[in-house]
């Protein structure tokens, strides 16, 4: 099953890239590249899964049951909301092109004018 | 790795497929939602809850919401345009 | 390049990537056979060092409380990004608003009444997650997410919305900006109490468990759940222009 696990991963940001490549919509490729961000999240929490472990959470268990990295975990979920806000900055972006291009179609936005 | 993990794993391929090769902004606001919610199902199963809380906050609920108003505003200003 | 071209240099250069990528998975340790030490340690130490029993968010807030600070202001200097490039261009007609219009959103009545429903819930459910970031799952960024989720729904359930030309929303900035300075504070507390930037022990100690535990870790998830909430709120105001809105403008 870690092919499958690692194939997931490596899936997502394939798929992703070709969504970016393949999209005639700017806003198409800003989701997109949520879609490769995504794929690095499941590979992260992957890499630190223990078989039978449970969640890092010691409230009620007992001191030297194996639990799963608690540190992937802690930098996952910060990378979480950044991901939420850099595509806020990215969507703005994506306006204002709009507003200076007339159309969303990132093959239009060619041209560099003064 | 419980059979929960591979038909979670499975589904989180297939809503990311599905996000990256529709066409339409808004139909893939939609599917943003599904994939994020699928992927808090699947960080749930890899026994990980604090990713799983971030992801349905921002894969559920900020991210389609962003969209939408990103969408929302370009059409208002084709709408303007065409007016003037 | 045309599409077509561009889609064959694609499948030619994805097909390099993945037998890239499939040699450098095949380095990984397999599914499920974490060996690092690392994290066995932290998950140690959590409870008699700090009586934290959430370890994630003592990675977080304390053995990585640099690293989160960081992240922190990616989202604040996004936030401000996002203002800053949704101003008019330059050469753009002024909006013809008057300043201090009230404008509400023209939604159905389901819409509304599930909003209604749904807003007190929310906000109670984000505020829990914020103040017990230390004991259960939850934290800062968590209860931030959901708290901002919480004023989206109270806008489109038809919530009356002041929106201010070129500016974001006031309670909405001083939130964002407190929640900012309030991290840095609490770290320099730690440098002039305890000796270390960002040192969470001199908050005292506590039974691991209780609310009030875990040194500064609550006190530094109040703050980022108020950094977060406010740059997804300034965000979302700064998207909500005046022409989106329904027409239907009344005078206050």
């Amino acid at each position: 099953m870690t092919v499958l696990t690692y194939g997931v991963a490596g899936w997502l940001f394939l798929v992703g890239l070709a969504g970016i490549v393949r999209s005639n919509n700017v806003i198409g490729v800003v989701i997109c590249l949520g879609v490769v961000q995504s794929s690095t999240y499941v590979l992260l929490l992957a890499i630190g899964y223990r078989t039978g472990a449970k969640a890092p959470i010691l409230a009620d268990i007992p001191t030297g049951t194996p639990v799963v990295d608690p540190v992937v975990q802690a930098l996952t979920l910060t990378d979480v909301v950044v991901e939420a806000t850099v595509t806020a900055v990215l969507l703005a972006l994506a306006v204002q092109a709009h507003k200076r291009f007339g159309s969303l179609d990132p093959d239009a936005m060619t041209r560099m004018r003064g | 790795m419980t059979a929960v993990q591979a038909v979670l794993l499975v589904l989180v391929a297939a809503a990311g497929s599905l996000v990256a090769l529709t066409r339409d902004p808004l139909r893939q606001a939609m599917l943003t939602g599904v994939f994020g919610i699928s992927l808090a199902l699947l960080f749930l199963a890899f026994q990980a809850p604090d990713v799983a809380l971030s992801q349905i906050g921002v894969g559920g609920v900020a991210l389609p919401v962003m969209i939408l108003l990103a969408l929302a505003e370009v059409r208002a200003h084709e709408r303007k345009r065409d007016d003037e | 390049m045309t599409r077509s071209a561009r889609m064959v240099v694609f499948a030619v250069s994805a097909a390099g990537l993945a037998t890239l990528m499939a040699v450098a998975f095949a380095g990984l340790p397999s599914f499920g056979d974490y060996s690092g030490r690392y994290g066995r340690i932290i998950a140690q130490i959590a409870i008699p060092d700090r009586a934290a029993t959430n370890a994630v968010t003592f990675t977080a807030f304390d053995v990585r409380g640099v690293d989160t600070m960081v992240e922190e202001f990616i989202v604040f200097a996004a936030a401000i990004a996002a203002v800053a490039l949704l101003r008019h261009l330059r050469g753009e007609p002024e909006r013809e608003a008057r300043p201090g219009d009230v404008l509400r959103p023209l939604t159905s009545p389901a819409v509304r009444v599930m909003g209604a429903a749904l807003v007190g819930p929310t906000v109670v459910i984000a505020l829990n997650l914020v103040a017990h970031g230390a004991i259960t799952p939850g934290g800062g960024f968590q209860g931030g997410v959901v708290l901002a989720a919480g004023a989206v729904i109270l806008v489109a359930a038809g919530g009356r919305v002041r929106l201010p030309p070129d500016e974001p929303p006031l309670l909405a900035e001083i939130v964002h900006g407190a929640g900012a300075a309030g991290f840095v504070l609490l770290g320099l507390a730690g440098l002039v109490f305890a000796g270390a930037f960002l040192d969470t022990t001199w908050a005292g100690h506590g039974t691991p468990g209780m609310l009030l535990s875990a040194g500064s870790i609550p006190l530094l998830n109040v703050a980022t759940g108020l950094e977060v909430s406010g740059a997804l709120i300034v965000i979302a105001a700064e998207f909500l222009e005046q022409e989106m809105l329904a027409m239907e403008p009344e005078s206050s």
